[in-house]
């Protein structure tokens, strides 16, 4: 059979509903050759025109619309010109908006803003944990942010947090032994960052992780003080090397560094 | 334990034989239209028998609650579509519009197959529900989806609540964090939560007041400004929430001289004892 359409028509960003069209869309062997997502669509003009389009080769139109008369504008339209037609979660806003005995937020504005956002840090997080602990660096161009730093600086938790306010965030270890990898060379210093600590304060995280890990410290070179402030001075050269904004993260909450952080990206 | 239907409040129970976050997608949707006010959402996936649902719909019944349901098996779909009118429910099937929609335009009948929607692993699945779902919960209408946290971290200012609550959801676990200010009463649902999931964090008022002046410095304030970094004010911030935790029943860790992720290999620790 010929190719089909899928017509998203939102009054916001129509991720939800383009979500759960693919997810309806994977239960069926026919492949949708196209599919038109059109955001913040308001008005009847606006409508007419993508039906327009829509009835030009075989579509389906599927709706996440809170004003009911725009609802019920496109499903009378989509009913005249034959054209199968979802009111994916109308009927939902409808039974709300009585029990709840009020009416929902139109699109514009703030309640864009938020939709955005909300795919926006979804997408973030997902880059995060693909890009955590220096997984993945063939995805390191399409980060926002590079974290390197030595072991137990917090670069997950940090990179996580990041990720959470809709930044692309990526963390690579500096090990003594391991050569950070190449790419990093080719990705601009103002998205680099490093975190360095006080050779003190992470021989006693150290010492804590260890004992926890039911190890003895002494015998081991992680939490030996040398061999740190050795790995800190080898980190802190290579991270000058690549031009790299320096925090110092010792007596430092997370939120703290991720905080100026987020103001370095967010003035960019 | 069972949780009662608050007053005022409308109860948005959904189900589904597959676990997928397009009904967390959609959830999140209506929610937003409704400013997070008045509304609680109950997810319930991977239902798949009519015992289970009937006993989910039982729960339904008792909350008075709007079901959403979008299952992939039609036999179960039609058992709970016809269970709901039965038991007089609302409810409503946003899939259904669509599969019948997609089976007309395409000519040939669903799959049914949960298989076919996400061709990635079950741990980076649980990942990504668990981040979502952490996500959702520090974004201030928190309240609400308490109760479907693996764990709840309570805690005053500064101490690291929320870079835990993305480790631990970047291990699975599904954290909500909820601070403990004097002059905020802390959301009622936090005391409908098991003490064994709620954990409390508190930290020295000594690195307390260190790492507030530091913040207050990089505000451009001096320390003397505010009374943020004061040590009473702190004291009585860590006395208040001691109280808090202690009434909850709470686990409680001194994070001062501690890295998040030693403190979340503790709590995921924990976890797994108390799953046993």
């Amino acid at each position: 059979m010929e190719s089909l359409n899928l017509f998203i028509v939102s009054d916001s960003t129509g991720e939800t509903a383009e979500h759960m069209a693919l997810a309806a869309i994977s239960q069926f062997d026919t492949t949708f050759s196209n599919i038109y997502r059109y955001r913040y669509v308001e008005g009847e003009a606006k409508i007419e025109e993508i039906l327009a389009r829509a009835a030009l080769a075989p579509s389906m139109v599927v709706c996440t619309l809170v004003d009911k008369k725009s609802r019920a504008f496109l499903a009378e339209r989509c009913a005249r010109r034959d054209i199968p037609f979802v009111d994916l979660l109308g009927p939902v806003i409808d039974v709300l908006e009585v029990r709840l005995g009020r009416a929902p937020l139109q699109a514009p504005g703030l309640l864009r803003k938020l939709d955005e956002d909300y795919f926006q840090r979804i997408k973030a997080v997902e880059f995060a944990i693909q890009c955590d602990d220096g997984r993945s660096t063939e995805s390191l161009p399409e980060a926002d942010l590079v974290i390197l730093g030595v072991s137990r600086t917090g670069k997950t938790p940090l990179s996580m947090y990041i990720a959470n306010k809709g930044f692309r965030a990526a963390n690579i270890p500096l090990i003594p032994e391991v050569d950070p990898p190449d790419i990093l060379k080719s990705i601009p210093s103002s998205k680099i960052v490093g975190l360095i600590i006080s050779g003190e304060r992470l021989s006693q995280i150290r010492h804590e992780r260890l004992r926890l890990l039911g190890l003895e410290p002494k015998a081991s070179a992680y939490a030996n003080r040398e061999r740190i402030e050795r790995e800190l001075l080898a980190a802190r050269s290579y991270l000058e090397s690549l031009g790299a904004r320096i925090y110092d993260v010792t007596d430092r909450a997370v939120e703290e560094t991720a905080q100026e952080i987020l103001d370095f990206l967010r003035s960019k | 334990m069972e949780r009662s239907a608050i007053p005022g409040v409308c109860e948005l129970f959904f189900l589904s034989d597959w676990l997928g976050e397009e009904l967390d997608f959609a959830a999140s949707w209506i929610t937003r239209r409704f400013e997070k006010i008045d509304i609680e959402t109950s997810r319930f996936g991977s239902l798949r028998t009519v015992d289970a649902i009937s006993e989910v719909l039982q729960k339904a019944a008792s909350m008075d609650a709007f079901v959403l349901h979008g299952f992939l098996s039609a036999e179960l779909r039609r058992f709970t579509t016809e269970r709901c009118a039965d038991m007089e429910l609302d409810a409503y099937d946003p899939f259904l519009p669509l599969f019948s929609g997609l089976s007309d335009v395409a000519g040939e009948t669903m799959k049914e197959d949960p298989g076919r929607l996400h061709p990635m692993d079950n741990d980076y699945f649980k990942r990504v529900k668990a981040i979502e779902y952490t996500i959702a919960a520090d974004d201030g209408g928190n309240s609400s989806i308490l109760k479907e946290a693996d764990v709840v971290i309570v805690g005053i200012s500064r101490t690291g609540k929320s870079p835990l609550c993305m480790y631990l959801a970047h291990k699975g676990i599904k954290a909500a964090n909820i601070p403990l200010v004097p002059e905020i009463e802390p959301p009622v649902q936090l005391f409908q939560i098991e003490p064994s999931r709620i954990i409390g964090l508190t930290r020295s008022t000594l690195s307390l007041e260190h790492i507030r002046a530091a913040r207050m410095h990089m505000m451009g304030l001096g320390p003397d400004e505010s009374k943020y970094v004061k040590y009473e004010r702190i004291l009585r911030e860590i006395d208040y929430a001691s109280g808090i935790m202690e009434s909850l029943g709470a686990v409680v860790f001194d994070v001062t001289s501690r890295a998040i992720e030693e403190t979340a290999h503790e709590i995921l620790k924990l976890l797994r004892h108390g799953t046993q």
